[in-house]
């Protein structure tokens, strides 16, 4: 499971993290859920983290300065905001810095599931998947 | 991973436990406490403060600053009895802090124990009032306290310690080699008492005790000792043993008697030489004895007296007599006082003998008395006293002078061979007591000179006669007796009483003195004494002898003088209205008289020999400075008011023989009724006077060459006080014509002229006066000047002419404004009018009738009634005159004037006058009226266009609350999608992981899930109406537009979809995002409004500069009261939707420089138009 895509998601609702975190985990990721962006920034200073789902307005740490944070820990990072709020300009910025996409509240969870297996196959291993293909094919 | 949790695991080490001994606590930044383990209950209980309340103050700003600085601190915290040293620690994640305390009470009280400790030994070390040290045996000061270092009169201890005690020394009576063996030997030295060199070279005595420190070995390693200053005490020693002598040299060496009595047995303790001497007795007799013993004290009460000032004030002092042995009495001066030696309390008293002082203060005492008599006799005999008198006063004068029963005084006939008069001279008790053993009153007696050997004896001598011997005091008062004038009886029972004569008198001694005149015996003066008398009383009653002999001859002369003296007082007495009074050089009256005396009830003798000062009080120097020229050798006369009435004094000199004069005569006469008349004229002219003085009006007179010679005070004032002795023509201010015009008085004419002339004010102002001015002659009828009163019309004159100025003013006025004025005498009914009043009744001056009638006339008919009514009730005083009315003039033309006027009414209250103007008002009147007419249409547009108004304000209102509400709603609406988020993951989650699950529960779920979009849709609606969005237009094509809606919300199949687009329609200018969500909302409706089918149309031209893009259904269409409420928020006519999908339109069409209309037809559908600006508009 080691190389399994790791999902880390931030919100501070922590139902909110929480439930997420279970539908992820219930999908076969490897998740961990956090309340605030300092603690993100903790775990992603610890071990690897491909997909950041995170809150846009947070207190103390808001979801743009996190993005850029994470981005500098591991620049590849797949981010992603959920918003329920029409924060233009947070989203601007965040879309600026990189953000790869803005999801509004309630989350359309398919939608973001396809979105996470899309960028597993496509932003993470676009290499390793075709071998990985093969290696799956065969067996 | 719920927030509590990660916090715990990652914050809580084990150490933070309820089980830790030690306080432990968790606060926020704010100062909240958070936790607190049952360690910290002193800790809150101190703070009074429990958790989730906030910490003191202080401890909120520390955590606070520790927070922000990021730094742990230790604070010591005193709770009650115990100490806390209290760590605060910052944990940077959470925004707290933990404080872990730790009781460090024993420490502290340990630690303040040896601080105190220290303290007492450095406080004992250094303030000890004994000097401490330490000292090796080789004579190193190793140490010395501050007292020490200061006791030897060094500075600094750097001072001290540079000396060696073996090389340099101190001691002197001691030398330290003694010093060093004996504590050598014993170990210690114990209240050495020694002398010691200072730095300055001086010594102290002090007391010093030493030990020796020493090691193992016994060797010894130095010296500590304390030293204590006694020079003090040996210094007082030495005090008290020469005070002790000095005390025994003064006690045994004092002239005055001092004696040493111990209080509690009073015996005599000691007494030196002196007192030895005063009392006669020997030490041995004296002391361990009393004074009582000793028989000392002749008044006990002396003695008493002594002890109560000694019990009250400390010391006694008085002059007391003590008893000689030998049994004589001493005088003495004692002073005692008491004293406590060792706790004993002694009497120490002194005497000084006073015995020769108090005869010699007899003695003066005596000179002093007999001075003061002679003196008495001296004066009395100028006052006047009569010989009886004089003897009284020898009487009793001599009695401090020589101890006597009383003096007699016998005066001899001219030949000196009978005696003439005598006084009673015997005192008043030893009478009584003489009469008392005779049983009878014994009478006024007199002597046969003959019958007195003794007195013939005395004239023979010339000398006096002192009787002291028993037996020649008998044969005097013998023959004494014999000689009186008593009838028999009580000259025998008188003569009885002799040999027991001492007894009752206790005569021992008579002196008889002779009064010699020239070569004459003139009488004999004699006293007699229970004391026995000496040459000294004998030699003292001659003195007195001579001095009486002197006064008695006077007294004769005056009686000479007496007769004729009473011939001249007859005179005086009835000299009428006057006082006559006979002065003497020294002032005072020797003679008073006259007939005022008696009218005033006064005795004239009872002036004589009175001073002007006892007579006439405070006038005296008055009096006298007049007399003084009298006795100079003028005749004086002069006035005075005295004693109530008017005196007139009149002072002739009365010089004697030789032209000297002695004494003057002053008839004093009463002119008090004379007075009194003139003081009634004076009175009179007063009053004349003091009218002149209270009138305001200037009064002044003039002589014949017009100068000022008198003014009133008004006057004074005006002119000022110079102004008398000046010519009138001084003070004129400019040409005048008034001497011209007062010329006639001058000439004798008896008329009152008035003249007006400006004048001079003393204060320099011109001044307008009116004067008054009549003629003054003398009794002969000669002219002699002028009287004339003025009164000052400056201002009067002022307001004369701006009355005027008021007045030309007031007629300007009244012609400029057109204004006619009449004036009505109500009496009388005479009306008159000015000019303009005829020009505004169109009537000429000669066809007015001039009364109230003509007038009222003048007026329309229509008017009359009423205009009449309104100036009656003016008459009547209920209001004032303001009438509007119409006049017809005589050619037929109505003007409309307007009348304002008041009503005088006289004292009773009825009308008198009435005054008051009339005005044309026949122009604004018109004006009026055009005015009225226009107004009235004008209220009516402004009625509609407020109304207009208030629906257009209405709808604002309406707008605004809805832009609060939807603002509002859409904060709450962002809200509520967190929680559908989670209930949305929830949801999604359950299916997700029960694919298996009941039917039942999916449906359920799905019901969840359903709903929950539902909300957010209702969410988005409210977020969509609520929020400014931002417009982000470009150029599009209508026909892109409908597409994409269609696209996106297909029509269902029963509806039938029609487009319709001109060709070479223009490109929209707006945000295609929100023209998709207008038009797919129209799109929506519509097909929504043909629930059983029908066709939507889409249609789009240009029209009027914009495109026109219309969604037209075939439904049942609107009804006609929606129509107006379409496009309002909240409404709807759907059983489901909340009412926003048209507003949110109308808004974004708006928002795009757009318009939406709607246009419907019941049964044939609606249409929705969207009119939107093109591209080419916007270039």
């Amino acid at each position: 499971m080691t190389d399994a895509v790791a999902i880390l998601v931030v919100d501070d609702n922590p139902p909110m993290a929480r439930t997420m975190a279970d539908i992820l985990v219930a999908k076969g990721y490897r998740v961990q859920a956090v309340c605030s962006g300092r603690e993100a920034l903790d775990i992603m200073e610890r071990e690897r983290v491909d997909i950041l789902l995170m809150d846009v307005i947070m207190p103390e740490m808001d979801g743009v300065v996190l993005n850029r944070r994470a981005k500098e820990i591991r620049p590849r990072i797949f981010s992603v905001f959920m918003t329920a709020y029409s924060a233009d300009d947070l989203i601007q910025q965040g879309i600026k810095e990189g953000v790869s996409t803005v999801l509004p509240k309630p989350v359309d969870i398919d939608f973001l599931l396809s979105l996470i297996s899309a960028a597993d196959v496509s932003y993470f291993h676009p290499v390793d998947r075709r071998g990985h293909a093969s290696d799956r094919g065969n067996s | 991973m719920p927030r509590k949790q990660v916090e715990q695991d990652v914050e809580l080490p084990a150490v933070l436990s309820d089980e830790n001994p030690n306080p432990v606590l968790r606060a926020k930044k704010n100062g909240v406490l958070l936790y607190a383990n049952p360690a910290s209950k002193p800790l809150l209980e101190h703070w009074g403060c429990n958790v989730n309340e906030v910490l003191p103050a202080s401890w909120k700003k520390r955590i606070t600053a520790t927070i922000n600085n990021l730094t742990p601190s230790k604070v010591e915290e005193v709770c009650g009895k115990r100490v806390f040293s209290i760590q605060v620690v910052p944990c940077r994640d959470v925004y707290c802090v933990y404080l872990f305390g730790q009781d460090v009470t024993e420490r502290k009280q340990a630690e303040q124990a040896l601080l105190n400790s220290e303290e007492r030994f450095r406080s004992l070390y250094e303030n000890s009032t004994v000097g401490l040290y330490r000292t090796t045996p080789d004579g190193c000061i190793l140490m010395a306290n501050p007292t020490l270092v200061r006791m030897l009169g060094y500075l600094t201890w750097e001072e001290l310690k540079a000396r060696n005690l073996e090389k340099d020394g101190f001691e002197h009576a001691y030398p330290r080699t003694q010093f060093l063996d004996a504590i050598e030997k014993d170990g210690e030295i114990y209240g050495l008492d020694a002398d010691w060199e200072r730095r300055d070279g001086t010594r102290i005595f002090v007391r010093e005790s030493a030990r020796a420190i020493r090691d193992a070995g016994g060797k010894t390693l130095f010296y500590d000792g304390v030293v204590e200053d006694i020079t003090e005490r040996k210094q007082a020693e030495k005090a008290l043993r020469e005070s002790e002598m000095r005390f025994a040299a003064i006690f045994h060496a004092n002239p005055g008697a001092v004696a040493l009595t111990r209080v509690s047995d009073n015996q005599l303790i000691d007494v030196n030489k002196a007192w030895l001497e005063v009392t006669g007795y020997s030490r041995e007799e004296a002391i361990g004895h009393t004074a009582f013993e000793l028989n000392l004290w002749i008044d006990a009460a002396q003695r008493d007296q002594l002890i109560e000032m000694i019990r009250t004030q400390g010391k006694g002092h008085g002059e007391v007599q003590l008893r000689h042995k030998s049994g004589e009495v001493q005088a003495l001066l004692m002073s005692a006082e008491l004293l406590e030696l060792s706790g004993e309390r002694y009497l120490l008293t002194m005497a000084q003998d006073i015995t020769e002082r108090k005869r010699i203060d007899l003695e003066i005492y005596q000179r002093n008395q007999e001075l003061a008599l002679l003196n008495a006799i001296n004066s009395a005999a100028n006052r006047g006293e009569d010989l009886g008198g004089i003897i009284n006063i020898i009487a009793n004068g001599t009695k401090n002078l020589i101890p006597n029963s009383g003096v007699i005084l016998s005066l001899v006939n001219a030949s000196g061979d009978r005696l003439v008069s005598q006084n009673l001279g015997l005192s008043s008790s030893a009478q009584a007591r003489i009469e008392k053993h005779v049983g009878r009153p014994i009478p006024n007696f007199s002597h046969d000179l003959y019958k007195i050997p003794h007195y013939q004896k005395v004239k023979e001598s010339r000398k006096g006669l002192l009787l002291t011997e028993k037996k020649a005091i008998d044969e005097f008062f013998c023959a004494y007796i014999e000689a009186t004038s008593w009838p028999g009886k009580t000259r025998q029972a008188v003569k009885k009483l002799l040999p027991a004569l001492e007894k009752i008198i206790g005569l021992r001694s008579v002196l008889v003195v002779p009064l010699i005149s020239g070569d004459e015996m003139i009488g004999i003066l004699e006293t007699a004494s229970s004391n026995v008398f000496g040459e000294v009383h004998l030699h003292r009653l001659e003195v007195l002898a001579a001095q009486v002999t002197t006064v008695i001859q006077r007294k004769q002369a005056e009686e000479a003088l007496r007769e004729s003296e009473k011939l001249l007082r007859k005179i005086a007495a009835n000299y009428p209205n006057s006082y006559l009074s006979i002065i003497e050089k020294d002032m005072t009256i020797s003679f008073s008289s006259g007939q005022e005396f008696n009218k005033q009830g006064l005795d004239p003798n009872k002036f004589f020999g009175l001073t002007l000062e006892q007579v006439f009080g405070e006038k005296a120097p008055m009096i006298r400075e007049n007399y003084r020229k009298a006795f100079g050798g003028s005749e004086v006369e002069f006035k005075m008011f005295f004693n109530d009435q008017h005196q007139l004094y009149r002072v002739l000199p009365l010089p004697d023989d030789d032209g000297k004069i002695e004494r003057i005569l002053a008839v004093i006469e009463n002119i008090t009724e004379r007075k009194q008349a003139e003081e009634a004229l004076r009175v009179l002219s007063s009053r004349q006077e003091a009218l002149l003085a209270a009138v305001p009006d200037i009064v002044m007179e003039v002589d014949n060459r017009k100068v000022y010679t008198w003014a009133n005070p008004a006057g004074l004032e005006f002119f000022g006080p110079e102004v008398l002795g000046r010519e009138a023509a001084d003070y004129f201010e400019g040409e005048q014509q008034t001497y011209r015009s007062v010329k006639p008085l001058f000439n004798g004419d008896e008329n009152t002229i008035y003249v007006e002339s400006w004048q001079r004010r003393k204060d320099g102002q011109k001044r307008l006066l009116a004067w008054w001015c009549r003629t003054l002659k003398d009794a002969q009828g000669n002219v002699i000047g002028a009287l004339s009163s003025a009164r000052d019309i400056t201002e009067q004159r002022k307001a004369e002419e701006n009355l005027n100025r008021l007045y030309e003013r007031f007629a300007l006025a009244t012609q400029t404004a057109q204004m006619g004025v009449w004036d009505w005498d109500i009496s009388n009914n005479i009306l008159v009018w000015d000019d303009q009043m005829y020009a505004l009744y169109g009537v000429k001056k000669e066809d007015f009738g001039g009364a109230y009638e003509s007038w009222l006339n003048g007026l329309h008919p229509d008017d009359r009634a009423r205009s009449d009514e309104l100036e009656k009730q003016a008459l009547r005083g209920e209001r004032e005159y303001d009438a509007e009315f119409r006049v017809v003039w005589p050619d037929g033309s109505i003007h409309i004037l307007k009348a304002n006027g008041h009503v005088f009414f006289g004292e009773d209250g009825k009308p008198l006058r009435m005054l008051g103007v009339n005005y044309d008002i026949t122009e604004r009147k018109q004006a009026e009226e055009a005015l009225h007419n226009y107004s009235g249409r004008l209220e009516e547009m402004v009625a509609e266009r407020t109304r207009e108004l208030r629906d257009t304000q209405e709808q604002l209102v309406r707008q605004e609350k809805l832009a609060v509400l939807g603002h509002l709603a859409g904060g709450v609406g962002h809200e509520l999608r967190n929680p559908l988020a989670v209930i949305n993951n929830a949801v999604y989650y359950l299916k997700l992981i029960q694919p298996e699950a009941d039917e039942k529960v999916k449906e359920y779920l799905g019901l969840i899930e359903k709903e929950t979009h539902t909300a957010e849709k209702i969410i988005t609606d409210l977020l969509d109406f609520s929020r400014v969005k931002s417009v982000d237009r470009e150029p599009i094509s209508a026909a892109e537009l409908a597409n994409r809606v269609l696209e996106r919300f297909p029509a269902p199949e029963n509806v039938r979809v029609q487009l319709k687009f001109t060709t070479s329609l223009p490109k929209v200018f707006a945000d295609p995002r929100q023209m998709d969500q207008v038009l797919g909302n129209l799109v929506v409706n519509a097909c929504q409004a043909m629930p059983k089918g029908g066709t939507l149309t889409f249609s789009a031209v240009k029209k009027g500069g914009k495109v026109a893009i219309a969604v037209k259904d075939s439904g049942e269409g609107i009804l006609p009261e929606n129509m107006g409420k379409l496009f309002e928020p909240l409404f709807t006519t759907k059983p489901k939707g909340i009412g926003l999908g048209l507003a949110v339109c109308k808004k974004l069409i708006e928002a795009n420089d757009g318009r939406i209309e709607v246009q419907s037809e019941a049964g044939k559908g609606s249409t929705f138009t969207l009119h939107l600006p093109t591209c080419e508009e916007k270039a």
